[in-house]
């Protein structure tokens, strides 16, 4: 199925959601999913078909650049005008498709992190009860995200450094869980951009962009004292009302600016349940 | 009849839905959601994950089930079965931890049924 059949499907909503790249919703998780999985499956399609466009548009417009002189030389301009026009058609609708899947492309975050957790996780939470779910899915190198850029400096062979840092929170989300557990998590991404430029033997300026990213994951979960006593956690708690409330923390630093693992939340989760035990009743109760 | 499925990755518990049909592969009672549509609705999740020729779509229920139980089998993951469905498998264990004691750990002298 193209991308462009898929836009058309998506209701005027997803469509808005794709071009803001935002996400502010209390609904249930069922009624996220079905907001979120053709939003991944359209964003699945627009990647493989922008890398295509952007090949086929480069392409064509060296065609176009030199075509144009050699079919103006073999068939004159009066004819060969109108293949020239062909040509400027053409590459003219390749860059315009190009720019529109740029314009709808959001993070892969959505796809590759947030609907599968959802997904392990939809038979948890209750589904009667509305989730809480914010969700920022821009470039988390955007500009507005840019906390601070270095001076420039050299270091080795590179004679310019370039060291940007962004912050991005894109995630915050809380639900009431099945068992009356009450969910929360949380995600920062800090990200260190460093650009790198060098000239090589031939005089020619290279340039390299490298990422570090480190992502703060924090989960809360507010267990009920009558349905689970907690053993061995490993972690904060603290009794509020009638909760006992975990709260942890994990930091996973990558080399790279690819989404993160569902793993890395689903562990944390699961980590705190797996210290929950069946709550023991009061002798006579 | 009531759907025997049981839902959840981090705890169980039953479905309880009114049941439309069997698995054809563990001969549970199961309503149509529990169905997988890659078995054409004749097998619950369960077996359909368990089940290599099934191919889940990207992300969908029978996805979240693979994902589940290969989850489970990697880390030891045992969730607790909050519910009374006489069906158990090797992920049920958890059910048996009763409120207030821990019978089947209880070792004294005392002898009794089942002890030998």
């Amino acid at each position: 199925m193209s991308v462009l059949k898929v836009w058309r499907s998506l209701d005027p909503e997803q469509k808005q959601i794709l071009l803001d790249k935002q996400v502010n919703v209390n609904r249930s998780v069922d009624e996220v999913l079905t907001l979120l999985r053709p939003l991944a499956a359209c964003d699945a399609l627009a990647d493989k078909a922008r890398t295509k466009l952007g090949c086929s548009f480069a392409l064509a417009i060296v065609v176009t650049l030199f075509g144009s002189f050699w079919i103006a030389g073999m068939l004159g301009w009066t004819i060969g005008g109108v293949f020239v026009l062909l040509l400027v058609a053409t590459t003219s609708v390749l860059g315009y498709f190009w720019l529109w899947t740029r314009k709808i492309d959001v993070s892969n975050n959505c796809r590759q992190f947030l609907v599968p957790v959802l997904s392990v996780f939809r038979e948890d939470i209750d589904a009667t009860k509305p989730m809480h779910l914010r969700i920022d899915l821009s470039s988390p190198t955007a500009k507005t995200k840019m906390q601070s850029e270095s001076a420039p400096y050299a270091s080795g062979i590179y004679h310019k450094v370039i060291d940007s840092k962004y912050l991005d929170p894109w995630m915050s989300a809380e639900a009431m869980l099945v068992d009356g557990t009450k969910l929360s998590w949380r995600i920062t991404d800090s990200i260190l951009e460093r650009k790198k430029t060098k000239r090589n033997p031939r005089g020619k300026y290279k340039t390299k962009t490298k990422y570090k990213k480190k992502t703060d994951l924090e989960v809360k979960l507010g267990l009920r004292a009558k349905s689970y006593d907690l053993v061995n956690v490993d972690a904060t708690v603290e009794t509020q009302g009638k909760r006992n409330v975990v709260e942890m923390e994990r930091t996973i630093v990558t080399m790279s600016l690819d989404p993160l693992d569902p793993r890395a939340l689903i562990d944390l989760v699961a980590e705190v349940y797996r210290s929950a035990k069946p709550a023991q009743k009061e002798a006579g109760a | 009849m009531t759907c025997e499925a049981r839902k959840g990755f981090l705890t169980l518990s039953d479905c309880q839905n009114p049941a439309a049909t069997q698995c054809s592969n563990c001969a549970r009672s199961m309503c149509p959601a529990h169905l997988a549509p890659q078995s054409g609705f004749t097998m619950c999740f369960d077996c359909a994950a368990a089940n290599a020729n099934m191919q889940p779509g990207e992300n969908d229920e029978l996805w979240a089930h693979r994902y589940r139980d290969d989850y489970r089998t990697s880390t030891g993951y045992v969730p607790i079965y909050t519910s009374r469905h006489h069906y158990y498998d090797s992920q049920d264990t958890r059910s048996f931890d009763q409120r207030g004691s821990d019978a089947l750990m209880d070792d004294d002298d005392r002898g009794g049924f089942g002890d030998s």
